[in-house]
C-alpha cells in the first residue's frame, strides 16, 4: 500500500476541530446528555453524545481558506446539518494538508463520502413541516436528500473535477470510505482523495428503531447518562449515539513529498470480510478474518501491533465477540481502548473519526483512557482504563463492524 | 394586492434565496440568472411565492416568465382570476 494521510478534520461531542479533539482525547473528556422528543402527546427520551456550539459559518470563517474558496462556502445554501458538519471537516482537512496551492490538476482529486441515509433528521423535519402542504415543498429537497449532496457541494467549493461518490457499509462506512480512498489511489487514477464522513443525523425514527432492536442503551429521566455508556464493562447495555463527523485527506506516498509534507501516518493495509448474515449479530470468525486480512495486506505480524482502536460499541454480544476475536489474534503487547466510550457511536462516521483518533494518538504519543471501564468483561486484554498511556505507538489496528455482517479493519502506521 | 406589492414580495424572497443580493440590484426587467440564481433558485422562488400568495396552480405555468416583472404580472393575474 502506498497511501499517506496528510490532513485531518473533526467534529465531535468533546471537541470541534483537530486541536480541540486532540486535547480532549488526552484529557479523556466525555459529553453525554439526553435528547427529548415529543410525538403525538408521547415523550421519548434517548441518551446522546451531543456536539454543542458548532456554528458552520463562524467555524469555516476561522479556517485559512483562499478568499475565492471562502466566498463559495459562505454562499452555500440549504446544506443539511449532516452536510455542514462534513463540509467543515473536509475544509479543515484540506487546509491541514496544505493542498490549496499544491493541487494544480483537480481532475486528479476524488471525493468519497462515507455513509448512507445520513440526513434523516433533516428529512424528517421536512416531512413534518410539509405534511399538510406538500405542494409547497421546496424544490431543493430533490437535490439535498441525496447522500451525495455533500460530494457535489464540496466539489463546487474546492473545484474538484475527479470522481465523487458515497459509499456505505452501515457502521463500518467510515472504514469503507477510507478503504475506497486507498483503492482509488493505488489504482493510480488519483493522487489525492478526500474521504469525508458527514454527521449521521438521526431522527426520532432511528433512535426509536435502534432502541426497539435493543442496540441502543435505554434512558429515562432517572438515568445518569455519565455512567450509561460502558463499552467492554460488565455493566454494558448497548450503544449511545454520538454526533461526530470526520475527514481524512489521503495522498499517494510520493505526492506530499513534493511539498515536504510528512503527514500523520500511512494506511498500510486493510481487511474486509462478510458473515453471510443479514442481521445485526456479529461473528467472531468474521471479525478475526478482517483483522487477519488487514495484517496480511500490510505484511505485518500480529506481535508488531501496538494498539487496537476497537469497534467497542458497548453492545453485550458485540463487545464479547470482538474480545474473543482480539484474543484469537494473539497480539501479546497490544493495548486496547474504545474511542466510542468518550464520544459515543458515530454510526456511519465512526470508522473515520476513530481513524482520526488513532492517527492523533500515534502522532502525539499517547493512548486515551476508556470511560466507565470499571470491570472489564475479560482480563486477558491490556485495557486502557482509568489512565492514559504515554509512549510510542507505531502500528494501530482500527476495527469497524456493521450490521449485515460487514467486518473491516485498517492497519495504520505512524509516519 | 397591487403589482408593486407582488414585486416587492419577490424582491424580499430573492434576498433570502440568492446570497449577497442587494435590493437595489433587482428591477422589473431583471433576469434571475443574471442576479446569480439558477434553476433551483427559480423553482424555489416560484414555490415560495405561490405559498405566500396562497395560489393553487401548476408551478410550470410561471416558468415562461421572461423576467421578474413578468413573473409578478403572471402571479397577479392568477390571483385575480375568478
Amino acid at each position: 500500500m502506498n497511501v499517506t494521510v496528510t490532513g485531518l478534520g473533526a467534529i465531535t461531542p468533546i471537541g470541534i476541530g483537530i486541536a480541540k479533539f486532540t486535547e480532549a482525547l488526552k484529557n479523556g473528556d466525555t459529553h453525554f446528555s439526553k435528547i427529548l422528543f415529543e410525538k403525538e402527546g408521547v415523550d421519548y427520551t434517548f441518551p446522546i453524545g451531543n456536539t454543542v456550539g458548532f456554528d458552520f459559518r463562524e467555524a469555516v470563517s476561522r479556517l485559512p481558506l483562499e478568499q475565492e474558496v471562502m466566498d463559495r462556502v459562505l454562499r452555500m445554501r440549504n446544506l443539511s446539518k449532516s452536510a455542514s458538519y462534513g463540509m467543515y471537516c473536509a475544509l479543515e482537512a484540506w487546509c491541514d494538508a496544505q493542498l490549496q496551492d499544491a493541487v494544480s490538476d483537480r481532475s486528479r482529486v476524488a471525493i468519497v463520502s462515507s455513509g448512507s441515509n445520513i440526513q434523516q433528521a433533516d428529512l424528517y423535519e421536512n416531512y413534518e413541516k410539509y405534511a399538510h402542504k406538500l405542494r409547497f415543498l421546496r424544490p431543493n429537497y430533490a437535490l439535498n436528500f441525496f447522500d451525495t449532496d455533500i460530494v457535489g457541494a464540496l466539489s463546487e467549493v474546492l473545484g474538484i473535477r475527479g470522481e465523487g461518490h458515497a459509499i456505505a457499509a452501515a457502521s463500518a462506512s467510515g472504514n469503507m470510505g477510507i478503504i475506497q480512498g486507498c483503492r482509488l489511489i493505488n489504482s493510480g487514477e488519483y493522487d489525492t482523495v478526500i474521504v469525508v464522513a458527514p454527521l449521521m443525523d438521526l431522527s426520532l425514527f432511528e433512535y426509536q428503531g435502534f432502541t426497539a432492536m435493543g442496540a441502543m442503551a435505554g434512558a429515562d429521566e432517572t438515568t445518569d447518562v455519565s455512567k450509561l455508556y460502558r463499552p467492554f464493562d460488565r455493566a454494558h447495555a448497548g450503544f449511545v449515539y454520538g454526533q461526530s463527523a470526520a475527514c481524512l485527506v489521503l495522498e499517494s506516498a510520493s505526492h506530499p513529498v513534493q511539498r515536504k509534507q510528512q503527514g500523520y501516518g500511512s494506511i498500510l493495509g486493510y481487511g474486509i470480510s462478510m458473515d453471510a448474515n443479514r442481521n445485526p449479530n456479529p461473528s467472531m470468525q468474521g471479525e478475526l478474518e478482517a483483522m487477519k486480512k488487514a495484517l496480511d495486506h500490510s505484511q505485518l505480524r500480529a506481535d508488531q501491533v501496538d494498539y487496537i482502536n476497537t469497534h467497542g460499541t458497548g453492545s453485550v454480544i458485540g463487545d464479547k465477540t470482538e474480545v474473543e476475536a482480539i484474543i484469537a489474534m494473539d497480539m501479546p503487547r497490544v493495548k486496547v481502548n474504545s474511542t466510542k466510550s468518550l464520544i459515543g457511536h458515530g454510526l456511519s462516521a465512526a470508522g473515520a473519526i476513530e481513524a482520526v483518533a488513532s492517527l492523533l494518538q500515534m502522532k502525539e504519543g499517547f493512548l486515551h483512557r476508556s470511560n466507565n471501564l470499571d470491570n472489564p468483561i475479560h482480563e486477558q486484554v491490556q485495557w486502557l482504563r482509568e489512565t492514559e498511556y504515554t509512549g510510542d505507538v507505531d502500528h494501530t489496528l482500527s476495527n469497524s463492524f456493521g450490521f449485515g455482517g460487514i467486518n473491516t479493519s485498517l492497519v495504520i502506521k505512524k509516519n | 394586492m397591487k403589482k408593486e406589492e407582488v414585486f416587492d414580495l419577490i424582491v424580499q424572497r430573492l434576498m433570502d434565496i440568492v446570497p449577497n443580493l442587494e435590493k437595489e440590484e433587482v428591477e422589473y426587467d431583471s433576469f434571475l440568472c443574471l442576479l446569480g440564481g439558477g434553476s433551483v433558485e427559480r423553482a424555489e422562488l416560484i414555490e415560495t411565492m405561490m405559498e405566500d400568495l396562497g395560489l393553487v396552480a401548476h408551478r410550470f405555468e410561471f416558468h415562461t416568465a421572461g423576467n421578474l416583472g413578468e413573473l409578478a404580472d403572471m402571479l397577479l393575474e392568477k390571483m385575480t382570476l375568478p
